[in-house]
């Protein structure tokens, strides 16, 4: 076993919990380590406009761990789930493969307990994270247009947002005649040259390698300037285990590279940013005579309370032709009409919806977004094709999940990954107010597409590989023994380990989550920096 | 390289998936043969399942099995359903049959001097901005 040099901060995971830490630790001069278990992406495999582009999708591009199995991927045991966990184990995170809808939370979302009465309040507010919110804005390069009704005032996107397409203007013209919210919609898409992002042209390829460079994933955004500002970042280093001293601290983290050699990397602070299955997971593995539970689980809260975001779409089809084959993927206008809890709808919280262009041919024979309930094999096919390619557009549902601890990540009992380390398993069913709220969102949105000009329109209600946000398996809050972690990342059990995931969210409001995940990271670390001359660490103190 | 048996059998099956209508080649039609092989290069990986797949199918009525599959075997129906509408699809001559040209860049559009669009819509946001903010906010003003 090697053991590596001494940082002050190792950062476990280079997705963009990881990317916005190291950028801001750099910053303030603390030495820094992160360890990644996947390589950068393979820009090669970037292939819109060639001829092999669709089929090459699913297998270099796809979301499913367990049907891409990429030698850094490791299987996600999902039988007891009515959802499959997706996610993308590479230099960025699953921000590579995110469809960059960028959208903050509402300030309900960290007040669930106080105006519904259910689940949790966060520890802090919508107005705590305004001003980092802002920051990785710019960080992002975030394009959209500032005055949404939807939010409080304050300071818009860096970046314009693209002129509304054909589909957006139906639909923005349909709202305003039955008096519903829609808004240009943010996304971290490039609609100008910015920083190093190239500008956008529209090939609705975002989810499957953008050739232009003009999505904000932090592969692009944060690591080259990371690591050029002194970032030590290691690739095909997989993590299996947190090591603790005998005063409780964490000391470092093993890991196996890919050549199956064991390492230990030494730190004098730890921070998870592995997201809601990787981060608990490894919490799970890293049990010891003093934790037998796992790290930082004396709630025993570490893995449960896991939410997905169940995600249904409905889908219209005009006879006008749309151009949807193009666009930003992305989302063209988002409606948050429907977002507030209304209990005269028969449950509570809501759903955001995202308008999108629906893609190429092979697109249109697809789970996503037609559901197998839509499918057009055999007679159907032509007439089928004629009438979905270029002429659809999609509204994709995200619906509010609420924290149930029956829904969880645990360690599978035969499951191993290519090194032999137990597989996470998840367990997961949606809860009866998620069934109501999607089944009333989908009706809306049919209403909407209608109301738009479609003469048909289509629903999947609950499409299985849509797992892409992967929240709540490690609770923030106040009090240890009902949360795993305070409101700054800091775990209530050990004082030198930080998680600044998605993980730690109490409630995961509807939104997509990256711009929350970003700025809850910076505010965490941020906190970190101001505080580290008070940090204990292992027999040093972080410097800077 | 598939045999010219298999190669009967995976155009039985492809065309149940897609077959010939209106005015539109069925999937062996649309040369599968040579199609197919395009496909394989870019996802060798499919090789191996497709073989068992055709290997299984050799006996059977092409449109009972690929509906059996469809319903009781969904990854080995993903399999086929993707070499052959991948294979289908990327046929340039199918392409210009559906007005298709690949995920080709759009010209850029120069966002500032859209004038057009800025005018259309100012007057759309206008109208949103008119019916008043949407969002709660808590009894203690958000403030933890």
């Amino acid at each position: 076993m090697t053991v590596e040099t001494h940082p002050d901060v190792l950062i476990i995971g280079a997705g963009p919990t990881g990317a916005v830490a190291a950028r801001r630790l750099v910053q303030a001069g603390v030495r820094v380590v992160v360890l990644e278990q996947g390589e950068w992406p393979d820009e090669s495999k970037a292939r819109a406009g060639h001829a092999d582009y669709e089929v090459r999708t699913d297998r270099d591009w796809g979301p499913n761990p367990n049907y891409r199995q990429a030698p850094a991927d490791y299987p996600i045991v999902d039988t007891d789930s009515d959802i499959s966990a997706t996610l993308f184990n590479a230099v960025g995170g699953s921000t590579v493969i995110y469809a960059a809808q960028w959208q903050r939370n509402m300030p309900s979302d960290f007040r669930v307990r106080s105006l519904d009465g259910i689940a949790d309040d966060w520890p802090l507010s919508y107005q705590d994270l305004e001003p980092y919110y802002e920051q990785v804005e710019a960080d992002f390069g975030i394009s959209g247009l500032g005055g949404d009704p939807a939010f409080p005032p304050g300071k818009g996107p860096p970046l314009p947002a693209y002129p509304l397409s054909r589909m957006g203007r139906k639909i923005a013209r349909a709202h305003n005649q039955l008096g519903w919210h829609w808004w240009p919609a943010s996304n971290a898409i490039a609609t100008r040259p910015y920083r190093a992002l190239n500008q956008c042209t529209q090939r609705a390829t975002c989810m499957w390698g953008c050739v232009e460079g003009a999505k904000g994933s932090v592969d692009k955004t944060h690591w080259p300037d990371n690591v050029a500002r002194g970032v030590t970042l290691i690739t095909g280093a997989r993590v299996r285990q947190l090591e603790m001293n005998k005063t409780g601290l964490v000391t470092g983290a093993h890991y196996v590279d890919r050549q199956g050699k064991e390492h230990f990397q030494p730190a004098g602070v730890t921070i998870l940013g592995a997201n809601g299955i990787g981060t608990p997971r490894l919490l799970l593995l890293s049990k010891n005579d003093q934790h037998p539970d796992g790290l930082a689980n004396s709630s025993g809260l570490v893995g449960k309370r896991l939410m997905m975001h169940p995600y249904g779409t409905v889908v219209g089809l005009f006879e006008d032709d749309l151009g949807s084959t193009h666009g930003v993927w992305g989302q063209h206008v988002h409606s948050l009409e429907f977002y507030e809890t209304d209990t005269r709808r028969g449950f509570v919280r809501g759903a955001k919806w995202g308008l999108l262009p629906t893609g190429g041919p092979m697109r249109m024979t697809s789970t996503y977004p037609w559901g197998e309930e839509n499918e057009i094999w055999g007679e159907r096919f032509h007439d089928g094709i004629r009438k979905r390619l270029g002429h659809s557009a999609m509204w994709g549902i995200s619906a509010e999940d609420l924290p149930n601890e029956h829904n969880r990540v645990e360690l599978d009992s035969l499951a191993r990954d290519s090194d032999g380390i137990p597989a996470p398993k998840i367990t997961y069913r949606m809860s009866e107010n998620s069934n109501r709220m999607l089944d009333f969102h989908l009706a809306k949105a049919r209403q909407s597409l209608e109301a738009a000009g479609a003469y048909e329109t289509m629903i999947a209600p609950k499409i299985r590989e849509t797992g892409w946000h992967l929240l709540g398996t490690c609770k923030m809050g106040n009090a240890p023994e009902s949360s795993v972690v305070d409101q700054w990342g800091r775990t209530h059990d050990i004082p030198n380990l930080y998680i600044f995931d998605g993980s730690i969210w109490p409630t995961s409001s509807g939104m997509n989550p990256t711009a929350t995940i970003a700025a809850l990271a910076l505010r965490c670390t941020e906190h970190l920096v101001q505080h580290r001359t008070n940090q204990r660490v292992p027999n040093q103190r972080v410097s800077g | 390289m598939l045999h010219k048996a298999d190669l009967e059998t995976l155009n039985r099956l492809a065309d149940v998936l897609i077959p010939a209508s209106d005015g539109m080649p069925s999937a062996s039609q649309a040369d599968l043969e040579t199609w197919h092989q395009s496909v394989l290069d870019a996802r060798p990986e499919l090789a191996e399942p497709l073989q068992t797949l055709i290997a299984s199918a050799t006996a059977k009525e092409p449109s009972t099995h690929v509906e059996y599959l469809r319903k009781h075997n969904r990854r080995i129906f993903r399999v086929l359903s993707t070499i052959v509408s991948a294979a289908y699809f990327m046929n340039p001559s199918v392409q210009k049959l559906i007005g298709y040209n690949g995920q080709q860049a759009l010209p850029t559009d120069p966002v500032d001097d859209n004038i057009e669009a800025d005018l259309i819509e100012a007057d759309l946001i206008e109208a949103v901005v008119s019916r008043g903010p949407i969002f709660r906010v808590a009894a203690d003003g958000e403030r933890s």
